[in-house]
């Protein structure tokens, strides 16, 4: 689950109390603006292509709300036999489709055949630090 | 599909399809290996971290619909419905079901009555039916339901009553119910006479909050100087366990779960960087110093790495039951009551003399943490390397 809010570890001031430590407020969290329903939401990671064109590329990680129903043009996570698909949602009459970029990743679902929506996409984590300063402690940016 | 025990030694969980083809729980894990493959199933290790956080989900999700929400163990709760009167108790229960569902991905089955014995009941009587929920919200529905529900399944029932019941003829809790009240309260305890009330829509049991779940009780402290060697941090760990227990012990409860974590110091350039932490199950719920202390060491040998500056350590207990509550393992030859007078001197002890005057000599420790774990699924909500990878 996604972790309490860490707090900043108070040190003990000797002698003269800084007047501003009575006016403390806890420093600002990511989790704040990037999850918003702690206890539904999950992280994955792409693993492949077929979004690049919603800026959705491989190997970033996505922040999946499973609290959230998906309306059209959502970017959805969908579940069949074990797998787990990031396509975009297009319901249409009779048929629900699941776009890519192209065609051949596209997913046309008939009938109420094994697909689940899984969750809803919020955001993706998009690094974009050069190699080669993605060493040492900087090598986990994103890193999985 | 099989969950194994820990070290894999049996079953310890089954799919319907593993029942179905005759699997037992308790089976030694050699012994259904064949039988497993020739059907295509699947067996895996225990995966606790992950566990614990889909329950901690499934419980603060509960939490929605409720005021009170009593956690029972790591996959069943009481809630309180009685802040929803002005709605339809079906549709309402119908609502937590599907939501819980869907935001959790856990199948869960609701029942609902006017006292936690029925409630137990409605969702047992619900299971085999394949439903969703089962609301006995009228007297009808109530005596429908027990008309024909054994009475071995009765919460609180167990094999000694199960045989006592047998021999006076009752089979079914409604044979049960229809028993006078003087009758049951003369051949059994007082647990048993607030059965037979609660069947009949008394309340004896009250469902009660239990403490803050998501805050856990933690014990942690920065070191004086950085650490590098196991064998003082594991004795700072076992101080914190010891702490950890005796918090736990104070308010009357258990863990079932501990985390332990161990931290160098990120504002320090010149050091690696070094964030280990690990969730363990704890073999029983406890909150002896003993048990804790135990498992708080191994663990804590299990994530730290030689050459590392750590600054602090810390053991969060989570999963806590209130201590009358606690489900025993199916193999448990735990000393209940040896472990609780150890620990009770213990703080009585400490408590005169001073915090850390007895203590465990916590380098005892057998040094073989490594648990057989070969079919691990993986830990897809509490570590980074284990999300899931979508197509």
């Amino acid at each position: 689950m996604i972790r309490q809010k860490r707090h900043r570890e108070k040190r003990d001031v000797l002698g003269f109390r800084l007047p501003m430590l009575t006016h403390e407020e806890p420093e600002l969290d990511i989790t704040d603006i990037t999850v918003i329903d702690p206890d539904n939401t999950y992280f994955m990671r792409m693993g492949s292509d077929a979004l690049r064109s919603h800026h959705i590329l491989k190997d970033q990680v996505l922040v999946i709300d499973r609290a959230l129903e998906p309306v059209p043009g959502s970017i959805v996570v969908f579940v069949h036999e074990g797998h787990f698909y990031t396509r975009e949602y297009d319901p249409k009459p009779g048929k629900l489709i699941l776009q890519a970029d192209e065609a051949i990743d596209t997913i046309i679902i008939e009938s109420s055949e094994n697909w689940t929506c899984w969750g809803v996409v919020t955001l993706t984590l998009n690094p974009v630090l050069q190699p080669q300063l993605r060493i040492g402690r900087y090598a986990r940016v994103c890193a999985c | 599909m099989v969950v194994l025990s820990n070290n894999d030694g049996c079953v310890i969980a089954r799919s319907n399809e593993a029942k179905a083809i005759g699997i037992r729980m308790a089976d030694a894990e050699f012994m259904v290996r064949r039988l497993l493959k020739e059907h295509d199933a699947v067996m895996f290790s225990s995966n606790y971290p992950l566990y614990a956080d889909m329950s901690a989900r499934l419980m603060n999700n509960l939490a929605r619909y409720t005021y009170t929400l009593m956690v029972y163990s790591i996959d069943e709760a009481f809630l309180a419905l009685d802040n929803i009167q002005h709605l339809n108790l079906n549709d309402h229960t119908a609502m937590i079901s599907r939501n819980v569902m869907q935001h959790t991905g856990l199948p869960i089955t609701i029942g609902v009555g006017p006292t936690m014995a029925l409630a137990k009941l409605a969702n047992k009587a619900a299971k085999k039916r394949k439903r969703p929920f089962l609301v006995l919200d009228t007297d009808q529905k109530i005596s429908d339901t027990v008309s024909d529900f054994p009475i071995e399944d009765v919460w609180g029932i167990g094999l000694q009553y199960y045989h006592k019941l047998t021999e006076f003829g009752i089979k079914t809790a409604r044979d049960f119910r229809d028993l006078q009240a003087d009758f049951v309260r003369q051949h059994m305890t007082v647990q048993g006479w607030r059965l037979h009330q609660e069947l009949w829509g008394k309340p004896c049991n009250v469902i009660k909050d239990v403490a803050d779940r998501s805050k856990g009780i933690e014990s942690s402290q920065s070191f004086n100087t950085y650490q590098t060697d196991i064998e003082a941090i594991e004795e700072a760990v076992a101080m914190h366990a010891a702490t950890v227990a005796l918090k736990l012990r104070q308010q009357n409860s258990m863990a079932m779960t501990l985390t332990i974590y161990l931290r160098t110091n990120k504002h320090n350039p010149k050091h690696d960087q070094h964030y280990p932490s690990i969730t363990v199950k704890v073999p029983f719920a406890a909150n002896s110093t003993h048990q804790l202390t135990r498992v708080a060491a191994q663990a804590i040998r299990a994530i730290w790495q030689p050459g590392f500056h750590y600054l602090k350590t810390g053991v969060r207990a989570t999963g806590i039951v209130p201590e009358g509550e606690v489900q025993y393992n199916l193999f448990s030859n735990y000393e209940h009551s040896r472990e609780q007078a150890l620990a009770e001197l213990m703080d009585e002890l400490n408590g005169r003399y001073g915090r850390g005057t007895v203590r465990l000599a916590a380098d005892s420790f057998e040094r073989k943490w490594a648990m057989k774990q070969d079919f691990l699924s993986k830990q897809f909500t509490t570590n980074w390397k284990d999300i899931v990878v979508t197509k």
